[in-house]
């Protein structure tokens, strides 16, 4: 190796990447290590004060986060907590974190990332990042330095002491937020416990705490829900994971809300995307938005030619 | 007014003419008055004529949370698809012969309930009024018959299935298992529904606003046969006039896998062809698709059906060769790709003589 030291211009690789053009390995890796040096340093219940705004899933749609920002508002000036699953399914996951983890080592105190069930080795090898990361640039070694950050993501947020975000939701064996921060972070996402459980149990409007009909993964009631936000002095708590086609869906008497920030899913949902905004006094403000227009995406096309299917 | 009022108002979407308010829920063995009335949408529909067929079609996006509300206790199921393409519709009508071909997502969905399985794979243990209340799917007293089911799809379970059995969950406070009463993976051996358009016109309007007028006295019947549908007549030497993509439901299952119900049509200059595909992807368990191939030559007196199971484990398709990468597991023509690989489980053909 040559001894001559990466050249650090984190200002250029955010002007590349805002282009979707991503930028070269050694870059990644010197962003990488940049990264994990600021988010070594968060809670596993990163503390954020308000006014913020609160994203849901992007899953690699590049062209839409960057629509994001525009009906938001550009990082630095608006801060932002992005609720995981920053990658897999879209055409551009790379682009997609590389600038969100961009932004978070240019602005630590402006935006928060925390980790979404996608945000794993194993997801990851089955939902495209991984073929991504081997296909942009020819070897596995940008989808390695990734997937060591993910590690180091925070698994939740607390705005204000009074919101509580997280990727999935809550876990049977987590009373309190402190046995949050209790937990050894710094792994891949588990196939059952606590961690595991914030990125992959889901609302339902059942009563107590269910394994999912799928035979794995926990669901939770609105009962669930009102003990663990009194025990918590929490107003509402706020997750992502579920698609829904107005881009947002409130839950058990406003305490608990869905945000879905992928805009005409998988591009062809049809289904707008919802940022929610929180002003100083945590008043709620919900920015719905579309898809990207096509122009802005290069050629696609839709209108399949006759197919002679059999 | 909010930005959230500006934009969310849905110029995508079919009009709304009424919405009935309210769901009305029926104790078993409670009569039913059929209270629940679907809302009217003025669907838009693509149309084509072709040897004495009418074909109508609808591409629209996914419902809404509250529109999924409003079809949900119809269906049966104890969840719906994140993705269900409630105003998406196909009709293949012959006026003259009273006979509709129906394609509809609550219709298919429900073959994911386990009570309407149950009565739709089954002879007559509950009387025909006791099964078409039971099943609450438009069937009239004469179309019962028509609309069977060859199987019942066995369940599943995810990869993990396994480490949460061992879970000990009464170390949970607050554990309650919710009962399970239908299908998670939505599996669904719909083949589209065999119908007397007589009996389905004033529904029609009502749902869609198409109007339809059957012009004779329909006599359908339907007889199993060993013969194949003849493929050789359906490649591009005879065009193809009239083409439809329609999408009746579609689940991410959890970032567990895939499924989807898509109907595929195609109308040639003598022929009409028609491709219903229940497709299931559990990750790291297994391939499922229920085909039904539907075919009719506009001078012959029957249509031309044959059902398919096809299902593999990934260890089989592993065996195969076949390669389980994200390439495939991503492809929106996955099923297609896998499909040569899977095991036939199952396969039945009949004719729908009218
Ligand atoms: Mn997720």
């Amino acid at each position: 190796m040559a001894s001559k030291q990466q050249t650090f211009d984190i200002n250029q690789w955010i002007e590349q990447l805002k282009k979707c053009e991503y930028i070269k390995e050694s870059e990644v890796k010197a962003l990488c290590n940049r990264a994990k040096e600021i988010l070594i340093q968060e809670s596993n219940v990163q503390n954020i004060e308000s006014p913020v705004t609160i994203c849901g899933d992007i899953h690699g749609q590049f062209h839409d986060l960057i629509e994001l920002f525009q009906v938001g508002g550009e990082c630095p000036d608006t801060n932002y907590l992005f609720m995981g699953d920053f990658v897999d399914r879209g055409n551009s996951s790379v682009e997609t974190f590389l600038l969100l983890l961009a932004l978070k080592v240019r602005y630590p105190e402006r935006i928060t990332l925390i980790r979404g069930n996608h945000e794993s080795r194993q997801i990851t090898q089955v939902y495209g990042f991984y073929d991504e990361c081997l296909r942009k640039y020819g070897s596995v070694n940008v989808w390695r330095y990734c997937t060591e950050i993910f590690d180091y993501l925070a698994l939740a947020a607390i705005i204000d002491n009074k919101i509580f975000c997280v990727h999935g939701g809550l876990s049977p064996s987590i009373q309190t937020l402190d046995e949050i921060r209790a937990i050894d972070r710094k792994q891949e996402v588990p196939h059952d416990g606590a961690m595991c459980d914030l990125m992959w149990s889901d609302p339902d409007e059942i009563t107590g705490w269910s394994v999912s009909p799928r035979g794995a993964g926990y669901l939770f009631g609105g009962d669930i829900v009102d003990k663990f936000n009194h025990q918590n002095s929490i107003e509402l708590i706020c997750r992502a994971h579920q698609l829904v086609m107005e881009g947002y869906k409130s839950m058990f008497n406003d305490t608990l809300v869905t945000v879905w920030s992928a805009p005409n899913y998988c591009y062809r949902c049809g289904n707008v995307a919802a940022i929610l905004e929180l002003d100083e006094n945590l008043t709620k403000f919900y920015k719905i938005f579309e898809a990207a227009p096509q122009e802005a995406r290069g050629p696609t096309g839709r209108k399949p030619a006759p197919d002679y299917f059999l | 007014m909010s930005e959230e009022e500006s934009k969310s108002t849905d110029h995508q979407h079919p009009t709304e003419h009424c919405h009935e308010e309210g769901h009305h829920h029926h104790q078993p063995g409670e009569k039913c008055e059929k209270i629940i009335i679907k809302p009217q949408y003025n669907i838009q529909f693509q149309h084509f004529d072709m040897g004495g067929w009418d074909f109508y079609h609808s591409e629209y996006p996914m419902f809404s949370a509250k529109q999924l509300d409003q079809v949900s206790d119809l269906v049966g199921t104890m969840s719906m698809p994140e993705v269900f393409y409630g105003f998406n519709r196909l009709f293949i009508v012959n006026t003259a012969k009273d006979i509709l071909l129906e394609f509809a997502p609550v219709e298919a969905l429900s073959l994911a309930s386990f009570t309407k399985r149950e009565v739709l794979a089954k002879k007559g243990e509950q009387s025909i009024d006791q099964q078409l209340e039971a099943l609450n799917l438009n069937l009239s007293q004469n179309e019962l018959g028509l609309n069977k089911i060859d199987l019942v799809p066995k369940n599943i379970e995810v990869k993990d299935a396994f480490i949460w059995k061992k879970k000990d969950m009464t170390k949970v406070k607050d554990f309650k298992q919710i009962e399970v009463i239908s299908d998670w993976t939505y599996s669904s051996t719909y083949k589209g529904n065999v119908r007397y358009l007589s009996n389905h016109e004033t529904r029609l309007k009502q749902e869609t606003t198409l109007e339809l007028h059957s012009k004779g006295d329909g006599n359908i019947r339907i007889e199993s046969t060993e013969e194949a549908i003849p493929l050789d007549k359906l490649g591009r030497e005879n065009p193809i006039l009239h083409f439809g993509e329609v999408f009746l439901y579609e689940d991410d299952l959890g970032d567990q896998g895939y499924t989807r119900m898509q109907i595929r049509f195609r109308a040639m200059k003598d022929c009409f062809y028609v491709l219903v595909r229940y497709y299931l992807r559990v990750d790291e368990v297994l391939v499922r698709v229920f085909d039904t191939r539907i075919y009719h030559e506009f001078d012959q007196d029957y249509i031309h059906r044959e059902f398919q199971h096809k299902e593999s484990t990934y260890d089989q398709l592993r065996a195969k060769d076949f390669n389980l990468n994200s390439d495939w597991s991503l492809s929106k023509t996955q099923s297609d790709e896998v499909f040569p690989h899977l095991d036939l489980q199952f396969k039945c053909l009949d004719k729908v003589f009218f």
